[in-house]
């Protein structure tokens, strides 16, 4: 009887005690501050950043830094819900620059007009101009990003395909694919959410349309284009996306996709494939066109840690640190001083890169880019996918998109 | 009084339970239900306004004396007039817009359909299945113990973990499609599983089926154990086909379990969430559950609230339909 | 009735079939976790095996990681405190609801019963909004408690049929011995009730150790395992979130083998006698 008593409470204190950890925090293991960042990156990207980039700083500043990983989709909802409940656990994003505005409008980021200074001459101007809302600065650059045309080195070896550099001669591959192996072999981004937006706006620019005006003579082209194209694609370009092409590619269901540069990574490295390489882009009517992805810089307006924070975006964009992400993960720098050596067998895809930035334009920072986004997933699927007129849908949408968009302002 | 005198230590018993209960399911359905009835594009541009104001504020208290506030207040001055105006706009106050929204958008009447085909399709697989090796089972024969353990294995799998190897199995250039290859019955063509339609619903039910098979199994072995041998031995004296005897005996005896085993079910295959996201995607094959889930990724929360309680209608009119006509049969 | 069924070779076939398309998902998955990436990307896979052998090359890599093993240590804190807290609470209720006349027991099954039919998506924003209010976003006890919503009727289930099952009779002797309430319940119930309430728990465990959705809503930072599998399997890390998977599986296999001896399909029926 006592024992069964004393086993109970001590159960009891037990799962009481279990409980004070839970939710309790993690305990600052070093004397000094702890500086939290979160960004969107891949494990071996994750492996640089905790061997190469962050040991130098937190020598230095003799703090340390906790880093955690929100994939891009969600950062927005968990900084704005952590920021409502003013329990700011984060205090500097690596920002994937898809969605700028909302966090300019719902106030979560730090005005960085007085911290200018940070951002040294030999940065990119073209860089930072995309970075002001109403002449004020609110993010600084952090890393850019663009998608890349993969191929496959076997079927394209110049004998047999060329690798299209313009429309007419992308539809001509896909054909000649499509004919030879009974599926299509090249896929565009076709999962109705971001991956097809920002692949439809490659499309649109290049035919020297505006995405938000919607049914421009531009507009109309590139879903005329894709309409045509889409029934000589992959079945797999309804799954294809960021994250799916890599394994397509690599397994010889897709010869020739765009994607994001982190393909070399799981492309080559992760699934050991030698026969891929990459070239910039295709040409439409109006020349070539890529979009800037990438991430930027941004303080979360209730961090604890700002100074620590500032002094972190200020290393980031620091020479030594931008020449190392180059090296070690290949990434275009935002500096003309930071040319670091690439390794031989990025080289080539390298090179893709810097020439597809050369050809890249933004997306348009406003605050209703989701409602942007929907409109153009829909008119994906009823023109692209299920054939409808191309301009009664642009017409139709476009409208809609307007009334949407007034809403938001 | 003289109840809670006596009854106090039940009452205390009980009340974790139904607090908790009451507390984290009812009034979140509550709160969600409320939520669906306020037009959406007045929902989104009222929460943008009232953060931004609440924000103002907390920025004017926590500036130092010193420093010039105009520039905030002015700011707080126009949210609060943008606030008003919003009130009177003919968008507040309840509405069935995210109603008539959702019923009249293709995507979503595809997920309605989709959603129904999944649960009564699976429904009709996983009781015809199970039943099978619950018969089986109920009959001794060598290794039937190894079977069972076999049979039980997928309930111990995560629902993510089934979703990824299902992943594996179902791509275009995955396992499924290679061992038809293998058998001459696919040429150089694969199939798109996941190309909606018939063939995504059959590849989620089928994999759903898998995962979920086990339970059934064990209920239906708890009914057939149920029947007393004596009923048996009965119908076994009476001389007539075993089919007869399975139809007109055994599944009426098994009625309740029966009926437990599919409305437990049901609930389950309306809701199913993860698999069917990481499987086909929420493009081409739209369930109402992912599609509440998308529409919270956009932040349209009164759009995923009105759609989230469409679903729990369907389910308790299913539910209810379903025992109103089992009760029916009974009383005739 | 079963006899012309029961034929040895066509019983055994389709047992074997049966079998077979039963387990062939799980070993495709631990093969994954140690193959050569080379052997699996191919357009024509090997049904079986390839022809590259085994390479523990994914599992020394996760390791390395330094991801696994908090996410592993969370998932075990979350479950086995769900595991303590849902059966804390739902036994003392199950008890008394099994002894409770009929019109209050129905109502009480139906209760939790209904509350078992709302999709959790539905459920998980405003849980996640007032979890917000509260401070307990991205905790480990949020977590807790939100698995305790999503645990606790299925749990007073499966209870309520263990007690149903424990014979009125034993109470009333035991009262008519002279002991009060709590004494019998602690001499007489509780022993009876444990292989129920054991088997209970190792359920609740198992949801809580394989939980997603609540996970995905309530979650910011530090990982449980299915979700840091879902991060590698949407980055396109099949070995990894092969490698995950197992891990998931594991004490799971294990604990169901366990299980499945004591599992007593009466457990389950649980109200379906009222």
């Amino acid at each position: 009887m006592h024992y069964t008593r004393r086993v109970t409470l001590g159960l009891l204190l037990g799962s009481l005690g279990l409980v004070r950890v839970s939710s309790g925090g993690m305990a600052s293991l070093s004397s000094g501050e702890t500086l939290s960042l979160s960004a969107s990156l891949g494990e071996n990207e994750w492996k640089v950043m905790r061997e190469h980039v962050f040991p130098p700083f937190e020598a230095r500043e003799h703090c340390r830094i906790r880093a955690v990983n929100i994939e891009a989709g969600d950062t927005l909802k968990k900084i704005e819900v952590m920021h409502r409940a003013n329990r700011m656990s984060i205090d500097l994003v690596l920002l994937d620059n898809m969605n700028l505005a909302p966090y300019v409008e719902k106030r979560l980021v730090l005005d960085l007009t007085p911290y200018q200074a940070l951002i040294e001459p030999a940065v990119d101007a073209s860089l930072v101009q995309p970075l002001t809302f109403d002449g004020r600065l609110m993010f600084f650059p952090g890393r850019p990003n663009v998608q890349i045309t993969y191929y496959n080195t076997d079927v394209f070896s110049g004998t047999g395909y060329h690798i299209p550099e313009t429309w007419d001669e992308l539809l001509a591959v896909a054909q000649r694919l499509k004919a030879a192996y009974k599926v299509g072999k090249v896929a565009v981004h076709g999962t109705l959410d971001g991956s097809t937006t920002a692949q439809v706006f490659e499309f649109i620019t290049a035919a020297g349309g505006k995405i938000t005006t919607f049914n421009d003579a531009g507009s109309i082209k590139a879903f005329t284009f894709l309409q045509q194209l889409y029934p000589y694609l992959s079945p797999e370009t309804k799954k294809a996306n960021w994250n799916t092409t890599n394994t397509f590619l690599s397994n010889d269901t897709l010869f020739l996709a765009r994607n994001w540069s982190v393909g070399m990574q799981v492309i080559v490295q992760q699934n050991q494939k030698t026969n891929i390489q990459a070239y910039a882009t295709w040409a439409g009517p109006a020349g070539r066109a890529t979009m800037i992805g990438g991430d930027v810089i941004a303080i979360t307006k209730r961090s604890p840690h700002q100074e620590l924070a500032l002094k972190f975006a200020g290393y980031f964009m620091s020479r030594e640190v931008q020449t190392l992400l180059v090296s070690e993960l290949g990434w275009p720098p935002i500096r003309s001083d930071a040319l670091g050596s690439v390794p031989e067998w990025q080289q080539g895809f390298f090179q893709a890169i810097m020439e597809a930035l050369r050809y890249g334009h933004y997306r348009p920072a406003i605050m209703g880019w989701s409602a942007v986004e929907k409109y153009v997933n829909l008119a994906f699927k009823d023109i692209v996918m299920d054939g409808r007129d191309v301009q009664t849908t642009l017409d139709t949408y476009a409208r809609d998109l307007q009334e949407e968009l007034d809403w938001l302002k | 009084m003289r109840f809670v005198k006596t009854y106090w230590l039940e009452m205390l018993m009980v009340l974790p339970l139904f607090a908790y209960i009451i507390g984290f399911t009812l009034l979140p359905i509550l709160t969600n239900i409320k939520e669906s009835f306020i037009d959406q594009r007045f929902g989104r541009r009222y929460d943008i306004l009232a953060s931004k104001r609440a924000d103002i504020r907390y920025d004017i208290a926590h500036t130092p004396e010193s420093e010039d506030k105009r520039a905030y207040e002015k700011e707080l001055a126009e949210t609060s007039l943008a606030l008003e105006s919003l009130q009177h706009s003919p968008y507040a106050g309840l509405s069935l817009s995210n109603y008539r929204k959702l019923l009249t958008d293709r995507s979503f009447l595809t997920a309605i359909v989709n959603t129904l085909a999944i649960t009564l399709l699976g429904l009709a697989l996983q009781f015809v299945v199970a039943m099978s090796i619950a018969l089986v089972l109920s009959r001794p024969f060598r290794g039937k113990g190894f079977f069972r353990t076999v049979v039980l294995t997928p309930l111990g799998i995560p629902t993510i973990v089934s979703a990824t190897i299902m992943t594996y199995i179902f791509d275009t250039s995955g396992y499924l499609n290679e061992v038809l290859y293998r058998l001459g019955l696919l040429g150089e063509v694969p199939i798109d599983w996941a190309q909606g339609g018939w063939l995504s619903i059959g590849m989620v039910v089928f994999a759903d089926t898998w995962k979920v098979l086990p339970l059934m199994v064990l209920l239906f072995i708890a009914g057939l154990e149920a029947i007393p041998q004596s009923v048996h031995e009965a119908s076994q004296i009476d001389g007539s086909p075993p089919l007869y005897k399975f139809f007109t005996v055994t599944l009426p005896l098994m009625k309740p379990y029966i009926t437990i085993a599919l409305i437990l079910r049901a609930i389950d295959a309306f809701r199913i969430f993860e698999l069917p996201l990481i499987l086909a995607g929420t493009a081409t094959t739209p369930l109402i559950s992912t599609f509440t889930y998308s529409e919270y990724t956009r932040q349209n929360y009164n759009l995923s609230a009105a759609s989230g309680t469409i679903l729990t209608g369907i389910i308790l009119l299913f539910v209810f339909t379903y025992l109103y006509i089992v009760e029916r049969d009974t009383n005739a | 009735m079963l006899k012309k069924l029961l034929q040895p070779f066509p019983l055994y076939l389709s047992l074997v079939v049966t079998s077979l398309i039963i387990l062939y998902p799980i070993f495709l998955m631990v093969r994954i976790s140690a193959s050569y990436p080379a052997d699996i990307m191919k357009h024509h896979k090997d049904v079986f095996w390839g022809p590259g052998g085994i390479t523990l090359e994914h599992w020394r890599n996760i390791f390395t990681s330094g991801l696994l093993l908090p996410s592993l240590f969370k998932s075990l804190l979350v479950a086995t405190m769900v595991m303590l807290l849902a059966i804390l609470i739902a036994a003392p209720a199950a008890y008394v609801i099994a002894r409770v006349g009929s019109p209050w027991k129905y109502l009480c099954i139906i209760a939790l019963f209904i509350s078992r039919t709302f999709p959790e998506v539905a459920i998980a924003l405003p849980v996640s909004v007032v979890f917000l209010h509260w401070h307990l976003l991205d905790t480990s006890f949020g977590l807790i408690l939100a698995h305790l919503i999503k645990v606790l009727p299925y749990v007073g289930w499966i209870l309520i049929g263990t007690f149903e099952a424990i014979p009125l009779s034993l109470e009333e002797a035991s009262s008519v011995d002279g002991a009060s309430k709590i004494r019998t319940l602690r001499r007489v119930i509780f022993p009876l009730s444990l292989p129920g309430v054991a088997v209970a728990a190792m359920l609740v465990w198992l949801e809580s150790w394989n939980e997603f959705t609540y996970a995905l809503y309530l979650t910011v930072s530090e990982n449980t395992l299915p979700l840091q599998t879902y991060y590698y399997l949407n980055r396109g890390g099949i070995f990894n979130s092969a490698a995950y998977a197992t891990i998931i599986t594991l004490p799971v296999m294990v604990l169901t083998f366990i299980l499945q001896r004591y599992i007593t399909s009466g457990m389950l029926a649980g109200g379906v006698k009222s």
